[in-house]
């Protein structure tokens, strides 16, 4: 399982979009909505919902993004990471 | 970053040897070497140490590695709790109950255990006391079944879409002075309960509809012992009031009947439910175990256990 994807919708209910989300991580809206395309079938749950005001996690993605949450800090403090 | 790699990093550490990570993971060692090496560039940290006993996890490693399998253990855990099929097991039952009786406290765990062995995943909620008076608004909303033994009164207006089933076909005993050697003891301990046969017998000539109207509407009515209750005579210290039930709750066991609108307070130990739930596999498990303990020798005469 990648990180990345993961790191990205836990950005989801700071941007509620993923435009939003792919500039900051200079990478296409089409990378990151088949990025979690991916997680979601490998974890066969629904983890992205699209409402009137973008997008947000759904229950099980609120628990994933809640279960990984330590180990992306982590690996931000390990990189110096800055920005979270 | 891929969790895969960080679990090569976390075998490693455990077992020293790439060589023997390698056999354990089948893949070979060149490419757990490069994703650990990987792994260290993108976080910029050393996460396996090389000595010469072997590889071991830096703190650092340690850390990841402790994260990782956290976070993967706990991703399979949600997953298996949002399949389609767990979900379709998770049926919650919401069971309303006042928990002031003695025969609740006795009934409940049973009832409770019952179920459980009989559909374990079938998810139980019990919901506690309510005011009598909004018990049928309660179940009408959001519970499936009341376990009741005093109701004081039923909102007409939802009353016609609400069953009773009376369980047992009894008598209670009701506690009406505050001056009686349980007045202190208003819940009976669990194993009060276990030591005591529940229920007395009575000459059955009050009449509820007369009785209730005489006592404070907020009082405890409590369900006690037969050894309870004459202890309690014995001592002079109150008077035990020996209620028989309503005649409605008289008729043979397992008979549903309709609630009928009274004016002034019912007393009766059943369950009430919704009539849109009577066909329902959920409330058909829940009422099959209530007969069970209804009907058998252990309860409510039981001694012990």
């Amino acid at each position: 399982m990648r990180l990345e994807p993961l790191r990205y919708l836990s950005d989801v209910p700071q941007y509620h979009s993923l435009s939003a989300i792919s500039q900051k991580y200079f990478v296409s809206v089409q990378t990151i909505s088949a990025a979690i395309k991916s997680l979601e079938e490998l974890l066969n749950l629904t983890l992205l919902e699209r409402d009137y005001n973008g997008v947000r996690l759904t229950s099980a993605g609120k628990e994933i993004v809640e279960a990984v949450q330590p180990l992306l800090d982590y690996a931000d403090q390990l990189h110096g990471r800055s920005e979270k | 970053m891929r969790t895969e790699h960080i679990m090569y990093l976390a075998e490693v550490g455990c077992l020293h040897r790439l060589s023997l990570a390698s056999k354990q993971l089948k893949v070979t060692p060149q490419a757990i070497g490069k994703a650990i090496q990987t792994l260290e560039k993108e976080l910029h940290t050393p996460l396996l140490k090389w000595t010469a006993s072997g590889a071991f996890l830096t703190v650092e490693g340690e850390k990841l590695t402790m994260l990782c399998s956290t976070f993967l253990c706990q991703a399979e855990t949600i997953a298996k709790r949002y399949s389609p099929q767990a979900r379709q097991s998770q049926t919650v039952f919401t069971i309303l109950t006042n928990l002031g009786g003695a025969i609740h406290q006795k009934l409940l765990p049973k009832l409770i255990l019952q179920i459980y062995q009989q559909q374990p995943e079938l998810r139980l909620h019990v919901l506690p006391t309510v005011m009598n008076d909004i018990t049928a608004k309660i179940l009408d909303e959001s519970a499936n079944l009341a376990l009741i033994y005093y109701l004081s009164s039923i909102d007409a207006k939802s009353s016609d879409e609400l069953l009773l089933e009376p369980l047992f076909p009894c008598q209670i005993v009701c506690q009406t002075t505050q001056n009686n050697p349980f007045a202190l003891k208003p819940q009976l301990s669990m194993q009060d309960i276990l030591d005591y046969p529940l229920i007395v017998q009575t000459p059955g000539d009050f009449s509820v509809l007369n009785l209730l109207p005489t006592l404070p509407h907020q009082a405890a009515y409590s369900v006690y012992s037969e050894a309870a209750y004459q202890e309690m005579v014995r001592s002079g210290a109150g008077i035990g009031l020996t209620i028989t039930l309503p005649k409605i709750c008289c008729k043979p066991l397992g008979q549903i009947i309709d609630i009928p609108l009274l004016n002034g307070p019912q007393v009766f130990f059943g369950c009430l439910y919704k009539r849109k739930w009577q066909k329902s596999p959920q409330f058909q498990l829940v009422r099959q175990c209530l007969h069970l303990l209804a009907t058998t020798e252990q309860f409510p005469d039981e001694g012990g256990g």
